[in-house]
């Protein structure tokens, strides 16, 4: 946990001295987002809102929205900025969290954990036996992948990702922990993230 | 975890550019990559397009597992649109599109969570004030649909769940029980109101008043979240002119007293009761609404109202508040600016004088807007707070802030001058100069006829259309879009539905929205046969193709300008040909100069184009543009 909270105040330190040079990219905004986490990841008819992860939807509103009365409209709060990537950072981290009961030797109890795409399941119970070579592949960072993220992305993002993923010093990581880290990683893509 | 803080730094370079570069500072070798291990690059960026498109018509769900990505990669582009068209969610991105064309856009569609645990989420409140955007979204779906009917002013009453209606403001309540104690309540209110009415009206009038206007139970008896533009006891005070009006003098006294008034109560108790019967066919487990095509919609006429359910709704006003002193200002504006795209940015055109009227609105630089927005105003003339019509009234009118003012008085604003044809000063003003190119009426009603055959609206949905599919601050080339409008003015004359389709594949389509790293400062689309080289930024090329290179094609013509041509000065900076009577080039800065003073000077001799019309969404374009030219911010 200590170690988290430094990462952290070492990204939002450095994160302010990089946001001079970033150009006029903006996110794709909370609704963006969301819609496509729940397209992708659970079956039709869900419940899912990454408001929950986030502990609201207002929150949500930090992470780039729409806004209008009529008069006056646009997108607001759209550029990428410490704060707004902290709260992306911390709800994706709470997503991989929660998804990594996938490993609960007892079904988990929650609505909307049991409305996940049977295949989404089981992309992430593959990571259940962790550093073991049936778990830590590139068939299944590769499967991961394509559910998540698919064409946001170029491929060379998925390369880069995997061979993060594939690094020795994350082998020492729970089966937990590294379901948690693949989804922040491969969340947090700019790609994924910002509009194109 | 060093990890992690690499891959967040990377991430946090990348925000603008995302690159491989990036990956490579970061030591991750890319150029180890096998060829075959890439899926071929045109494939790829299909794919990728894919994917965009899908988001796009299909309310940001991208490309998943679940799609037949084969099948997709089979088609060709125009088809595959046409595949994520026939999606029902193509419907809920139109009715996102149609939110965003009212600038009523506000997060996503539907609320989730909270009090409301459906698992299909419920469409916001903000959704039932746009009832047009419904319509719209609707109609698009239908095989001869009429997407246009986005612009008509009658529009149906579509209606919420049931447990919205009743939302219990009480924690200690469920969602039943607090159903049931408001339904009894709605009743009880009116048997008592009867009751004291037969007693004798005049005798019970404060009694019935606090009855009518309950004040400190607000949440039980308003249920505004019914979808409607007004409360249930709105269905008994705020009935429309004409025959049976119950208007109670209290506690407003502008509405005059009705003598009928305890048969009207018993009429409204019967509505109440059809109302109530009404709503619980809204209860969520048999109302499921999936799609926008779920809603349910209902005839207000059976309630005994007419003319309620239109494009300005209730929830519209109160966005669009209107005070004694606005004169409905914020209102015009909000109809130049969605239905006609106007700004009203203020560019300092000077109008004549003889135009101001001595109005609020008659400094020059105020005239640049006023003399389209006061008229634009008049249209409401009769509505008064929360866009009540007021024209039963004792002659008075209250506003938004509760001032009372005598209607005549206040309507004088918009009264014609005697020597004019006109009753009334108000439409939709294209030219101060040109009176020919103006539309005049008086009510709502023929403000929509104007909204419904004005081109300027058909070309605003394609102007929106551009922005919403391929980014508000991706500049597009005036002639490409203009072309774009003529095609869907000219389809839409059969078939409306099939306009909006054709424009939103050609978008789909174009090369701006397939380019995979477009810059948002650079046109990609031209109209058939133009082609950017050597011309003036795209920004404004066809604008000034279309009003100006007529008379200023070559430096040989009219004030030696040229302005179908963009050249580099000896200074390094970007001009037009313009010679001065030597034949030597003259500086950017005289020729901007001179051009914005031509633009915007108050004298019609001197104003450019000289005694011709000029839309005034052009004149702002180039205005806007020759600013920052000399600023040197393009």
């Amino acid at each position: 946990m200590k170690l988290k909270i430094f990462t952290f105040s070492i990204f939002l330190l450095i994160s302010a001295s990089v946001m001079a040079v970033l150009s006029s990219a903006q996110f794709q905004g909370y609704v963006a987002i969301n819609n496509v986490l729940k397209y992708r990841l659970f079956q039709e008819d869900n419940d899912f809102n990454f408001g929950k992860f986030i502990a609201s939807d207002d929150l949500g509103r930090l992470l780039g929205f729409y806004s209008g009365d009529g008069n006056s409209s646009g997108f607001q709060n759209g550029n990428p900025n410490a704060t707004n990537m902290a709260i992306w950072s911390l709800g994706f981290s709470s997503l991989g969290i929660w998804l990594a009961h996938a490993c609960d030797p007892t079904p988990f109890e929650d609505k909307t954990f049991q409305q996940l795409d049977p295949l989404v399941l089981q992309s992430v119970r593959n990571f259940c036996q962790w550093p073991s070579a049936k778990s830590r592949n590139k068939k299944n960072l590769g499967q991961l992948w394509d559910l998540f993220v698919n064409y946001d992305a170029p491929e060379s993002e998925y390369v880069a990702w995997e061979k993060y993923m594939l690094m020795n010093e994350l082998k020492a990581k729970s089966p937990e922990g590294i379901i948690e880290e693949a989804v922040v990683t491969m969340l947090l893509n700019p790609h994924f993230l910002l509009r194109k | 975890m060093k990890l992690r803080i690499g891959l967040l730094v990377v991430l946090c370079a990348a925000c603008g550019r995302p690159s491989n570069s990036l990956l490579q500072k970061d030591q991750i070798n890319i150029s180890s990559i096998s060829a075959d291990d890439l899926t071929s690059e045109k494939d790829r960026e299909k794919k990728e397009w894919i994917n965009k498109v899908s988001k796009v018509l299909r309310l940001g769900a991208g490309l998943s597992h679940k799609d037949d990505l084969q099948k997709l990669m089979s088609m060709n582009r125009e088809d595959i649109v046409a595949y994520f068209m026939n999606d029902p969610l193509f419907g809920e991105s139109v009715l996102d599109f149609n939110l965003y064309f009212f600038g009523m856009k506000n997060g996503g569609l539907r609320d989730f969570g909270g009090n409301y645990t459906d698992k299909l989420g419920r469409y916001k409140d903000r959704v039932f004030d746009v009832p047009a955007a419904i319509t719209a979204a609707r109609e698009i779906l239908k095989p001869n649909g009429n997407y246009l009917r986005l612009l008509d002013y009658e529009q149906p009453l579509y209606l919420t769940t049931k447990d919205r209606i009743f939302e219990s403001p009480d924690p200690t309540m469920t969602k039943e029980q607090f159903s049931e104690f408001a339904k009894s309540i709605w009743i009880q209110r009116i048997d008592e109101m009867i009751a004291l009415a037969e007693d004798g009206i005049e005798k019970n009038r404060e009694k019935l008043c606090a009855l009518i206007y309950p004040r400190s139970d607000g949440p039980i008896t308003a249920p505004r979240y019914f979808g409607m533009p007004f409360n249930l006891f709105s269905l008994l005070r705020a009935a429309p002119k004409g025959v049976g009006t119950f208007y109670f003098p209290c506690p407003f006294p502008e509405y005059p007293f009705v003598s009928d008034s305890l048969e009207q109560m018993k009429i409204y108790r019967e509505r109440a009761v059809a109302l109530l019967s009404l709503i619980e066919s809204l209860d969520n487990k048999i109302y499921q609404v999936k799609y926008v095509t779920d809603l349910k919609e209902t005839d207000l006429k059976f309630y005994g109202i007419e003319n309620n359910s239109v494009q300005m709704t209730r929830g519209l006003y109160n966005q669009l508040q209107n005070s004694s002193t606005n004169y409905n200002r914020r209102r015009a504006a909000y109809i130049l600016k969605r239905y006609f795209c106007d700004d009203l940015t203020p560019i300092n055109v000077v109008i004549p004088d003889e135009h101001s009227g001595g109005r609020h609105g008659s400094e020059a630089s105020c005239q640049a807007c006023h003399y389209k927005l006061d008229p634009m105003a008049g249209f409401f003339k009769d509505l008064g707070y929360g866009g009540y019509d007021f024209t039963p009234t004792n002659n008075l009118i209250r506003f938004d802030d509760m001032t009372v003012l005598e209607r005549d008085e206040y309507q004088k604003e918009w009264k014609a001058a005697p020597a004019s044809s006109r009753e009334w000063n108000i439409g939709y003003i294209r030219s101060s100069e040109y009176e020919s190119k103006n539309v005049y009426g008086e009510t709502m009603g023929d403000l929509f006829k104007i909204i419904q055959t004005a081109p300027e609206v058909k070309r605003c949905i394609v102007k929106r259309s551009a922005e919403y599919i391929l980014g508000e601050n991706q500049v597009i080339d005036a002639g490409y879009l203009n072309h774009l409008s003529d095609e869907f003015e000219e389809t839409a004359k059969k078939n409306s539905n099939q306009a909006m389709k054709k424009i939103w594949t050609q978008l789909l389509v174009s090369k701006t929205f397939s380019e995979p790293d477009r810059q948002t400062d650079q046109c990609y689309d031209y109209a058939p046969g133009e082609s950017p080289a050597g011309k003036p930024p795209c920004r404004v090329a066809y604008l000034l193709q279309k009003n100006c290179v007529q008379c200023h094609g070559s430096t040989n013509s009219f004030g030696r300008l040229d302005l179908s041509k963009w050249i580099k000065l000896d200074s390094g900076k970007m001009s037009f040909p313009h010679l001065d009577k030597n034949g030597k080039q003259k500086a950017q800065k005289q020729t901007m100069d001179a051009i914005l003073y031509r633009l915007t000077v108050g004298n019609s001799d001197l104003r450019m184009p000289l005694k011709m019309y000029m839309d005034n969404g052009d004149r702002e374009q180039l205005v806007l543009w020759s600013e920052k030219v000399l600023k040197g911010t393009l």
